[in-house]
């Protein structure tokens, strides 16, 4: 039966987008907090491995006890951030709030979710260069 | 003869024990001896302080104390009660009628079941609104992470601290994780019981400092002895208090709960305003945990400003009073921002800092995030940008702070694990007053400061050490400034600061001010200063 490839194409597609789901972006404008904490949820993982390159930069001589704490720590930390759908709050709280620094900042994640791939997702919405 | 019944080697043992095992139980001692024997403020700093200790049974609360140490010859008793929670009696002695600026010793206990070792504390100059000098530290956010520990942090950072020789201490609060278990606050006390035996130890309460209840109900009202806010909009509890120290005013505000409900800020800021106009000091320090201003990282990864919505009513009443300094915590890592001035144009519920211009302190209070005493810090790569903000670190840190009449330098020191240097430093100018003469000042009165911290090893820093050998490459090489960041803390960092020791006595000189407290001529700075040298040099070919 020819169903089987086709099943399997599908599924692998489905699969990709799934795995490539930290990937997705839309227009700025467009950018609802829902699909911004999509997003995060789907490149959490890219965004710890920016954290940990951040406090343990490759090459560099070996990691203090502290700094490899500290790194597990904010592992921890973020991915309860992340269980607790935090950044979909903290989107809403921004776009909803009268202050202008705060508005800005929720326009800021818009301007994050229209970039392209996982990393460049992940540095702009942790600030970094 | 007093008996030493809980020594610092056995506290040591048990801090030893603990931090191999990130376990927050320290060892109890013999059954009613004292333990975690503690000072505070409850009244006049000039003639008062308040001895704090607890005991496993219920025993006599008697402080034995004298103007030479093994000579303890006066006797003052005080109250005791069960605490709600388990860590046994608490015993309160508060000394009166003593003189101002002078060095005391003391032994806390009761003659059944033994006193403490003898401890010293130096009482604060008298009360002149204007004239004054101090130094005091403050640190926040010391507790130890419930997962990866970290609690030893706190005993190191705070022991650094002291070796810049503060009268006393103010924390920012978040001492433990969780405020019911008293487990841990008997670590915590352990870990301070070394500082807070010979100097004031004055904190805000924090969010996990809660618990259980509110008010006096809670374990951190019941350990510490604190003023309570009094008046029609005071609180009766400890939960914001003031108190005044020579020509500065210090008032802890709360950002938590005292009683049910929403938090009544407006009541708090009815109280400060009161206060603040009642007391009037050339200097206005205002402390409390959760931050004005602050950088809120994505992901929340750091906590929101204004987070429990206290802004509004509280930077207008900086703002009426040009409060100096305001000191916060609850994010784990240091920034400091321009003076600020929210309430004046208009706009005191803002979450952002409203810079007045980066060197203009007499148009704006300077607000400060300071929750690196101990427990684990967010990384400086995830400090973000904040408008009119001056300087964020992700390392651990202590600020102190030293006022000479109208100039007040405060120095951001990195500390344990990381360093002792310093990260930050602004000094803070007023015109100047003219003072009362005092032809026949003589030598400053030995104080504190000149005690030197209780367990300061002979190879240890020297106070003025740091303030010898930092340059402004210091602050530029700090690991953890922004990029922005060395601009204004450069231009922070006046020349007196680059030269050292040598330039201190000109921040100190009163302009012929003989201000009838205990104030360190210039004179007494050099001395000081040459002493400093000569340690620091000292210090040098020992390493060597």
């Amino acid at each position: 039966m020819s169903s089987l490839p086709v099943a399997l194409s599908i599924a692998g597609a489905a699969m990709a987008l799934a795995v490539l789901g930290c990937s997705k972006k839309v227009p700025a404008q467009d950018a609802t907090c829902e699909v911004i904490e999509e997003r995060s949820q789907g490149c959490g993982d890219t965004a710890l491995r920016v954290i940990r390159s951040g406090l343990m930069p490759a090459g560099s001589a070996a990691a203090s006890d502290v700094v490899q704490q500290q790194a597990r720590m904010l592992e921890v930390r973020f991915r309860e951030k992340l269980r607790t759908h935090t950044t979909l709050r903290q989107c809403e709280k921004f776009r909803d709030a009268v202050d202008d620094s705060q508005k800005r900042r929720f326009v800021t994640m818009q301007g994050c979710q229209a970039l392209e791939g996982c990393e460049a997702f992940a540095r702009c919405m942790l600030e970094l260069p | 003869m007093n008996s030493t019944i809980f020594s610092r080697n056995r506290v040591r043992a048990a801090l030893v024990a603990c931090s191999a095992s990130v376990v927050f139980a320290v060892a109890v001692p013999a059954f009613g001896a004292p333990q975690f024997v503690r000072l505070s403020y409850t009244g006049d700093t000039s003639s008062t302080v308040s001895i704090t200790w607890n005991t496993d049974a219920d025993t006599g609360s008697e402080v034995r104390f004298g103007a030479s140490s093994g000579s303890l010859s006066s006797a003052a008793t005080g109250t005791s009660f069960q605490t709600t929670s388990g860590l046994g009696w608490v015993h309160e002695v508060t000394l009166d009628g003593l003189q101002s600026g002078a060095t005391y010793y003391y032994s806390a206990g009761d003659a059944a079941d033994g006193f403490s070792t003898e401890h010293e504390f130096t009482t604060g100059p008298s009360q002149d609104a204007s004239c004054g000098s101090l130094r005091f530290a403050f640190l926040g956010d010391n507790r130890p992470d419930p997962t990866f520990g970290g609690g030893e942090n706190w005993p190191q950072i705070l022991g650094q601290s002291v070796q810049q020789n503060p009268a006393f201490v103010l924390n920012g609060g978040d001492l433990v994780i969780d405020g019911d278990q008293i487990d841990q606050w008997r670590a915590m006390l352990g870990w301070t019981e070394a500082v807070a035996s010979s100097r004031p130890f004055m904190p805000a309460i924090g969010n996990h400092d809660t618990g259980p209840g509110s008010g006096d109900s809670a374990n951190y009202n019941q350990l510490f002895a604190l003023p309570r806010s009094a008046g029609p909009k005071g609180s009766g509890t400890e939960d914001y208090y003031y108190f005044t120290y020579g020509n500065a005013i210090f008032v802890a505000l709360s950002t938590e709960g005292f009683s049910t409900g929403a938090i009544p800020f407006a009541d708090q800021a009815a109280w400060l305003d009161q206060v603040l106009t009642d007391n009037p000091r050339k200097w206005k320090i205002v402390f409390y945990h959760k931050p004005t201003y602050t950088h809120e990282a994505f992901f929340s990864i750091s906590h929101a400003p204004n987070e429990a919505g206290q802004n509004d009513a509280f930077v207008s009443m900086f703002d009426k009073h040009h409060v100096d300094v305001v000191f916060t915590s609850h994010n784990h890592w240091y920034e400091r921002y321009e003076p600020s001035a929210c309430g004046t144009q208009g706009n005191a519920g803002s979450t952002a800092a409203c810079s007045v211009g980066a060197g203009n302190y007499a148009g704006g209070t300077v607000y400060y995030v300071s929750g690196g005493a101990g427990a684990f810090t967010i990384p400086a790569m995830l400090c973000g940008s904040e408008t009119g903000r001056v300087l964020c670190s992700g390392d651990h840190h202590y600020i102190v702070a030293d006022i000479q009449n109208e100039v007040m330098r405060l120095d951001t020191w990195g500390a344990a694990p990381q360093t002792n240097q310093i990260i930050d430093s602004i000094t803070i100018s007023k015109p100047a007053d003219v003072c009362d003469p005092q032809p026949d000042a003589g030598p400053p009165e030995a104080g504190p400061s000149e005690a030197g911290p209780p367990d300061a090893s002979p190879d240890s820093p020297a106070p003025l050490d740091a303030a010898v050998l930092p340059d402004g490459s210091d602050i530029e090489d700090a690991p953890a400034v922004l990029p922005d960041a060395p601009v204004e803390a450069s231009v922070a960092q006046d020349a007196s600061e680059e030269a050292g020791v040598a330039a201190i006595p000109e921040a100190s000189s009163n302009g012929g001010c003989g201000c009838s407290t205990p104030v360190r001529s210039a004179s007494g700075w050099s001395v000081l200063g040459i002493a400093a040298v000569g340690f620091a040099l000292r210090s040098v070919r020992r390493r060597r």
